[in-house]
């Protein structure tokens, strides 16, 4: 058959695309299997001069600017349509003691098996302050003697499920699991997506790692779709090294998504890695004192750390089409997308750092 | 059951006049049994043995040996010739073989995914075999989802659900590793423009499963059709075998004729409820087939007095086909009124007659709803019941037509650039593509624009927007119009939106399991009708007017006789008011403001150099049923994705024209691929028309089932002189 054909067919399909997408509104798309964001952010919906409004303060405050200028002082490689972005960040990564977080452990009686809320306090009522007092109780001292060994040996992984099998997932004292681990041991990870749907691009990665010298935050950027496979790759094999794992709502987005990708390009994927996702143990703890539970309003209320101009995440993936469209003249939305995935990271990891203390606070 | 005691029934009835034309017998046929094959393992034994299953058929046996093989394989059998058995015998014997084997069922209905998962069910108990199975589709509620991919080993599931999970398949991996089989039920329902979507999806999954290192084994189970293997092959991409599934006992099967269309006799109607009711009274158990919903509750209606009698059709909710499958099956209800939604393998038990009231449409059908009768091997009756119509009367005179058995059949097309680049896009936003030579063209073309990247693996898909919903897999409207009854507030039915305009409009008398309705409201913003229950000795029926225009015609060509042209068209359709009847007779008419419907598609449109008179609409029209009727063999399609429209004053110019357009909205190039080939379709329309030994017309040239206008007014012999003049005027363009 002959190309005019064909040429007619591929314009049909991208005008309904376009149809398609302007008449379920860019992001508010609906829920694609498990793949949904279930945070606030994703109910936002912005009118077209609310949107504007933002184009034009981004492109006031960075346009014209190269990313090196944007970004003073980060290290910047370019090939193959792959950007990756070194930023050094002024914040150290701080652990509790060992020794502390052992002792924190040790007063939660409900760890035991058999043992919830009420009987702990009758428990510490009668003396028995914490689980090593629990060895010489006629019921309770073999399962004591379990939950001290996995202290003792500092099996994190057992004690992780211990501790969501009988507190649920997302209880503050998981984190008293991290003093456990070197600090440096320790990776963020935020996601920047295209779209919710099963077969949608991710475009940004924020990883976040601290070594020798200081707190670095490294963004993968795919400058065209075909090196979507070089971020999900890079992505990978940083996992592959990390022990502990922390996202901010990265067990419903961040890792599936990853997940999908990797699945996508036959990259392999560990999956065997301690995940603290730290959004839902905000909920637990700030919900009823904080106002929203969105990583920038938390950041905010409970840390006092504000950004400055921030692009909302919704509106993400629609600045960076307009970038992928017009690299020339919107490299100000690229750098606002990159403004934003690092913001993301790094106030993730200034939020863990206080919540792991937290965690480890003797009551 | 005797079947000449049967017919004494009928012809001593105080209603009968002789209306029987001609009968015809199938003597039985014993069936070919074959002991079970030695390998059968122990735990399928036993399932066996429960359900005092000692023999199989020669045909049941030749599947199990060819799907235990690796051999795909199409089985083609009439209803009620144990296919289920035939393929879950090869299936459940290799999951008890190996106990991480999947397997993948595919219906086209979801009413019958929840028939076999009871079976299956208990398959599970009887055998002690891990199986798991479970129906995922669109109904699976989220929080049973994950257990079913992680744990089931048979899921019944249909193509559009597929379609939807395809991306998240490492969701699946599990089951996909390990699929050993895949079975499409009902096979022959997939044809024209909605099978040729589905051997897309089919084609998708396995790339998929193909990535997951597993080669399964399909089994197709089809009705009769013309052309099993080729079927099978466009469908799958892989040459079945093909197993004629009629070693099965055959029963003595009487065939007869009635015509039931002379108006002394009262109408077609009430001569089919008469019919049913002599037979009930006999204590017959009697299926009834109608051409329409509405026909199925008119008669019903008239039985309304019997209460083992009942209507069916899909548009009722599932408790309430469940209660009257179930009433049927057990001899609590002794007649059905139903429309095709019966017709497939739903268990209703054993049926003494099955009555046609009108010709289903093919040879195809006739004989698969008839087959419906004589389950368990006893004798019995098919009736059919000739109305008015043309082709109902061309039938009634030329029996040999149906008893030939000479099957439609079925066409996929695989080289539709509309429906594969759609399903490109989807593809390769599953997995990176890397196409065929044949679609390489296609795939360049959407990377120009911008839809698809090359990556190191192959094509992906590039845009933000989901491919997934840009494919619909058949043309059936979102909209859905919920009816519910005022008083009590339950939903009766849902339809969809264009019919709901022409059937729960204000002031529509509705019909449900025989109880009239009035439709006081229909709320098309919220999708919702309210009728009140009422008595009423009058039905109504709508009013539609059809309008075509014509928008952005191009030329294609001419000679003189005839010119050429393809456009955009606009169908619009509204229903503007109604008839208030009482039996035969109008004793009233109302008008009705509903916003009309519009189909906007491509088309393709003749005009010729004649004068406008009212006598040449019959050879025009006779053209454009042969043209539709003859889409199959010319653009691989069903004739039933594309329309037609005669006129002797076209919207264009005012000259008379046949217009043919897409039945899809938007168009999906097949009337294209007819304007490509005008010349040679218009000479093949001539050639059949002047050999098929009819003279005045038939369904085999130019009678359509489907035409809105009872086939009035055909000329086939003013048709053959206008083909014979284009011809002669020279190449068009």
């Amino acid at each position: 058959m002959a190309h005019p054909k064909y040429e007619e067919v591929a314009k049909i399909l991208k005008e309904r695309l376009s149809a398609l997408r302007e008449r379920d509104g860019d992001l508010r798309y609906k829920a694609q299997g498990a793949l949904a964001k279930r945070q606030d952010e994703d109910q936002e919906f912005f009118s077209e001069d609310e949107i504007e409004r933002f184009r034009r303060r981004f492109l006031e405050r960075y346009g014209g600017m190269s990313l090196e200028e944007a970004f003073e002082g980060a290290s910047i490689e370019r090939g193959h349509g792959l950007l990756t972005i070194t930023h050094c960040e002024k914040f150290a990564l701080q652990h509790p003691d060992k020794e502390s977080a052992s002792e924190r452990l040790q007063k939660a009686l409900w760890l035991v098996h058999r043992i919830r809320d009420a009987r702990a306090s009758e428990l510490k009522a009668k003396g028995f302050q914490n689980i090593p007092d629990l060895l010489r109780h006629a019921s309770y001292g073999e399962d004591a003697k379990q939950v001290i060994s996995m202290i003792a040996q500092g099996r994190t992984t057992s004690l992780y499920e211990q501790i969501c099998a009988r507190g649920g997932r997302a209880h503050l004292l998981s984190l008293a699991l991290a003093p456990f681990f070197c600090p440096n041991d320790v990776a963020f990870l935020d996601i920047e997506a295209m779209g919710l749907f099963g077969g949608s691009l991710v475009m940004v990665v924020g990883l976040g790692m601290q070594q020798e010298g200081g707190f670095y935050i490294t963004q993968l950027v795919a400058n065209t779709p075909d090196a979507e496979e070089a971020v999900i790759t890079k992505t990978c094999h940083f996992l592959e090294r990390c022990e502990v794992l922390v996202t901010f709502n990265g067990r419903a987005f961040d890792l599936p998504f990853i997940a999908q990708r990797a699945a996508f390009y036959g990259v392999s994927l560990r999956e065997r890695f301690l995940h603290f996702d730290i959004l839902h143990i905000s909920r637990r703890i700030f919900k009823g004192t904080a106002r929203s539970c969105k990583l920038q309003d938390l950041a905010r209320e409970v840390l006092n750390d504000v950004r400055d101009l921030d692009l909302p995440g919704a509106l993400v993936p629609r600045f960076y089409q307009e970038y992928m469209e017009n690299p020339q003249t919107k490299s100000a939305l690229l750098v606002a997308v990159l403004q934003h995935n690092k913001d993301d990271v790094l106030q993730m990891a200034k939020l863990y750092n206080k919540l792991v203390i937290m965690a480890c606070e003797q009551k | 059951m005797n079947v000449e005691n049967a017919i004494r029934l009928i012809t001593t009835a105080p209603w009968y006049r002789g209306q029987i034309t001609f009968q015809y017998v199938e003597e039985a046929s014993e069936p070919k049994l074959l002991p079970l094959p030695d390998v059968i393992d122990p735990a399928v034994a036993k399932w066996l043995l429960t359900q005092n299953i000692s023999q199989l058929y020669e045909h049941q046996v030749l599947c199990f040996n060819l799907a235990s093989e690796g051999k795909d394989t199409i089985l083609c059998t009439p209803t009620a010739s144990g296919k289920t058995l035939a393929f879950l015998l090869p299936i459940l014997q290799a999951l008890a073989k190996d106990e991480d084997a999947c397997a993948l069922l595919l219906y086209p209905l979801k009413a019958l995914t929840n028939d076999q998962l009871e079976i299956l069910k208990q398959a599970e108990m009887q055998s002690g075999l891990f199986l798991s199975p479970a129906v995922y589709d669109g109904d699976t509620p989220q929080t049973k989802r994950p257990k079913i991919r992680q744990f089931s080993r048979i899921v019944l599931s249909n193509p559009y659900e597929i379609h939807e999970i395809l991306p998240y398949h490492q969701m699946w991996r599990r089951f996909f590793q390990n699929l050993k089989f895949i079975v499409i039920d009902e096979a022959h329902k997939y044809t024209g423009v909605f099978g040729s979507h589905v051997a897309q999806v089919i084609r998708r999954l396995l790339r998929v499963v193909k990535h997951y290192g597993a080669d399964p084994t399909f089994i197709l189970a089809s009705a009769s059709i013309g052309n099993p293997e080729e079927h099978a092959f466009r469908l799958t991409s892989r040459k079945c075998v093909v197993v004629k599934g009629d070693s099965a006992r055959k029963p003595k099967r009487c065939i007869v004729f009635m015509d039931a269309s002379k108006p002394e006799y009262g109408s077609p109607f009430v001569q089919a409820a008469n019919l049913i009711r002599t037979m009930v009274s006999g204590g017959l158990k009697t299926l009834c087939f109608t051409r329409s919903r509405k026909a199925a509750e008119f008669i019903a209606s008239l039985l309304e007095k019997e209460p083992l009698i009942a209507p069916y059709r899909a548009g009722y909710m599932p408790e309430e086909r469940r209660a009257i499958e179930k009433g049927f099956k057990e001899g609590k209800l002794l007649g059905v009124v139903a429309t095709s939604a019966l017709e497939l393998g739903i268990d209703i038990g054993d049926l003494d007659i099955v009555v046609l009231t009108g010709y289903p449409g093919s040879v195809s059908t006739f004989w698969q709803q008839i087959g419906r009768a004589g389950r368990k091997g006893d004798s019995c009756l098919g009736i059919f019941m000739a109305s008015e119509t043309i082709v109902d009367q061309y039938v009634l005179r030329h029996p040999e037509r149906v008893l030939k058995k000479e099957y439609e059949v079925a066409t996929i097309s695989l080289d539709n650039p509309h429906i594969v680049a759609g399903h490109m896009l989807c593809s390769a936003s599953e997995l990176p593509l890397s196409p065929d030579a044949e679609h390489e063209e296609i795939a360049l073309e959407l990377e120009r624009k911008g839809l698809l990247r090359r990556s190191s693996k192959g094509f992906i898909y590039a845009a933000i927007t989901r491919p997934h919903a840009l494919v619909k897999l058949d043309a059936i409207s979102q909209k859905t119009v919920v009816l519910v009854d005022e008083a009590t507030n339950k939903t009766l039915e849902t339809m969809d939106f264009s019919r709901a305009l022409r059937e729960a409009h204000p002031g529509a008398v509705y019909l449900h399991q025989a109880e009239t309705y009035v439709c006081q409201t229909l709320d098309l913003q919220g999708l919702i009708a309210i009728l009140r229950r009422q008595d009423v000795d009058y039905y109504t029926q709508s009013l539609t007017q059809k309008d075509i225009s014509v928008k952005d015609a191009r030329r294609l060509g001419s000679n003189g006789y005839v010119t050429s042209y393809s456009s955009q068209i606009v169908v619009t359709t509204r229903v503007i008011g109604y008839l208030c009847k009482r039996y035969d007779r109008l004793i009233g008419r109302n008008d009705l403001d509903l916003p009309p419907l519009t189909l906007e598609t491509k088309g393709l449109f003749m005009e010729f150099d004649i004068p406008n008179d009212y006598k040449h609409l019959g050879g025009l029209h006779a053209i454009e049923h042969t043209l539709v009727a003859l889409a199959p063999l010319l653009i691989s399609c069903d004739p039933s994705d594309l329309a037609g429209f005669s006129t002797i004053q076209s919207p264009y110019s005012g000259l008379p024209a046949i217009f043919i357009y897409d039945g899809q909205d938007g168009g999906i190039g097949l009337s294209d691929e007819l304007a490509s080939i005008l010349q040679h379709a218009l000479s093949t329309c001539l050639e059949h028309l002047s050999t098929c030994p009819c003279k005045h017309g038939c369904p085999a040239c130019c009678l359509s089932p489907q035409c809105g206008n009872d086939n009035q007014p055909m000329d086939k012999g003013l048709a053959m002189s206008i083909l014979r003049q284009i011809l002669e005027s020279g190449p068009i363009g």
